[in-house]
């Protein structure tokens, strides 16, 4: 059977018609449906155009990306935005540069909408930003870290800071002591009105840049102390924690900026946490916090 | 005739269900594989066409081409709802059919295993074989209508009739089909 014979056998299925009866039955019913559909309201006003929808979903897609992408941390989008601008870092040749920006552009905002007052906003960005932290110390190349001894402890002081805001702390609180040395003078930041907890900008500097920070943590007995929280809030979310007493993270700052961070740790025994905190000043890549001891306050 | 039918005119629409009732019929009768689920299937058809007879716009392309796309969905949902149904159903109501009664009955055994065969295949085969053969469009035609290039159509139309042909092949009801490479040819 070859496709020429196929063919012509199809060709005689033409001839083929519907049956009279079931061709009347069908016409019988399709009278009724036009004479009802006679008898419908006509709803031709409402009817759009296919390309018109489609437009005007595009319009719907495109502005509703576009509210979100500027949404402030104050807006119910804020935490759409956040994982848009998150899930874009896989898609950037340089992730650490995209990342730093935009630890840069929270951190900002997260001091903007602090310096107006707006707490809960202020908390939503700073979390953001925290997130951002703990992304950029993830994605970030290490390098083995030289570091000395941590001989001379540089800071370390349980703070009885009772804010639950995050504060830099412009009373001179002593909270940095050097062994053998006289009383340090709290670095004094004279912009008591800004209250973001790790970064402090005494005054228009330079571009932001990764700082490898370093440090030890122990306990009042000397102990190393293992998965401390080190936060840049008093009781924000970690943004690393201590490893055998050891914190070894990626941080954003600029030259002259202060950092304050917060070390804390729940004693299992006791129910008790202990805190410190450190303050140091950053002066270039590579940061060192020396020994930050821990106590229960 | 359908503008007509879009103004209204339920005479005209009529006319359009007796113009296109036989290829619509053949085309789910194809699909379906039995004469009372074309039947049913028709008359989906024609009252969904009724419905979007509004939306229809001329594109050039014959109004059985639109017809043939509402038949090929009624078809889809139709299949979703129940298995299809292949009873051994002679097709009736044969023009054809003389006084021989042993000629009429090997016609519609033909016709009965094409449209069984048919029933088995690839939906983009059963509707380049029912436009190009059964109904007669040319290659081009056919193309407009289902979105194509003539060349596409062509092999598409070639590989259709091969599978038809092993369908037909594995059903043993080709030897049915001998009379097409001979005398019936001819004639």
């Amino acid at each position: 059977m070859n496709e020429g014979s196929l063919a012509r056998a199809l060709g005689a299925l033409r001839s083929t018609h519907m049956p009279e009866l079931a061709s009347d039955r069908v016409r019988d019913e399709l009278e009724r449906a036009w004479r009802d559909r006679a008898d419908r309201p006509q709803r031709r006003g409402l009817a759009v155009p296919a390309f018109a929808r489609a437009f005007a979903l595009v319009t719907v897609v495109v502005v509703t990306g576009f509210l979100t992408l500027r949404a402030g941390a104050d807006s119910p989008l804020y935490s759409a935005r956040i994982a848009i601008e998150d899930t874009l870092v896989l898609f950037q040749a340089d992730r650490v540069e995209y990342v730093t920006a935009l630890y840069e552009e929270r951190a900002e905002e997260a001091a903007r909408l602090e310096a107006v007052g707006n707490a809960l906003a202020a908390g939503h960005a700073r979390e953001a930003e925290a997130d951002t932290l703990r992304l950029l110390n993830r994605i970030m190349p290490r390098t083995e870290d030289p570091s000395p001894e941590p001989s001379p402890a540089i800071v370390v002081a349980p703070t009885a800071e009772p804010s639950p805001a995050p504060t830099v702390t412009p009373t001179p609180i002593p909270t940095a002591t050097r062994p053998g040395t006289p009383p340090p003078a709290p670095a004094p930041t004279p912009k008591p009105a800004t209250t973001r907890p790790s970064t402090v900008t005494p005054t228009a500097t330079p571009a932001y840049f990764t700082v490898h920070a370093t440090g030890y943590v122990t306990s009042a007995d000397g102990t190393p102390v293992n998965d401390a929280c080190v936060s840049t809030g008093i009781d924000s979310s970690c943004v690393t924690s201590t490893t055998n007493g050891r914190i070894d993270f990626v941080l954003v700052g600029r030259k002259g900026q202060s950092i304050t961070l917060y070390v804390r740790k729940l004693d299992p025994l006791t129910g008790a946490t202990q805190r410190g905190k450190v303050t140091t000043v950053v002066t270039g890549p590579t940061l060192f916090l020396g020994q930050i001891v821990i106590r229960v306050i | 005739m359908v503008k007509a039918a879009q103004a209204g005119d339920a005479s005209a629409f009529g006319k359009l269900y007796e113009l296109y009732r036989d290829p619509v019929y053949r085309y789910c009768l194809a699909r379906s594989g039995a004469t009372h689920d074309a039947e049913d299937l028709v008359a989906d058809v024609f009252l969904r066409a009724m419905e979007a007879l509004e939306r229809y716009e001329d594109r050039g392309l014959p109004f059985v081409a639109f017809l043939f796309r509402i038949a090929r969905n009624a078809a889809i949902d139709r299949s979703r709802r129940t298995r299809p149904d292949m009873s051994i159903e002679d097709l009736t109501n044969d023009p054809e059919s003389d006084h021989n009664v042993e000629s009429a009955a090997a016609r519609s055994s033909e016709r009965q295993a094409l449209v069984n065969a048919m029933s088995k295949l690839k939906a983009d085969y059963r509707d380049v074989l029912l436009l190009r053969f059964v109904e007669g469009y040319g290659a081009a035609e056919v193309g407009r209508m289902t979105g194509r290039s003539e060349g596409a159509v062509r092999t598409l139309q070639h590989r259709a009739l091969d599978r038809l042909r092993r369908e037909l092949d594995r059903s043993g009801a080709s030897a049915l089909f001998d009379r097409w490479g001979g005398a019936e040819a001819a004639k």
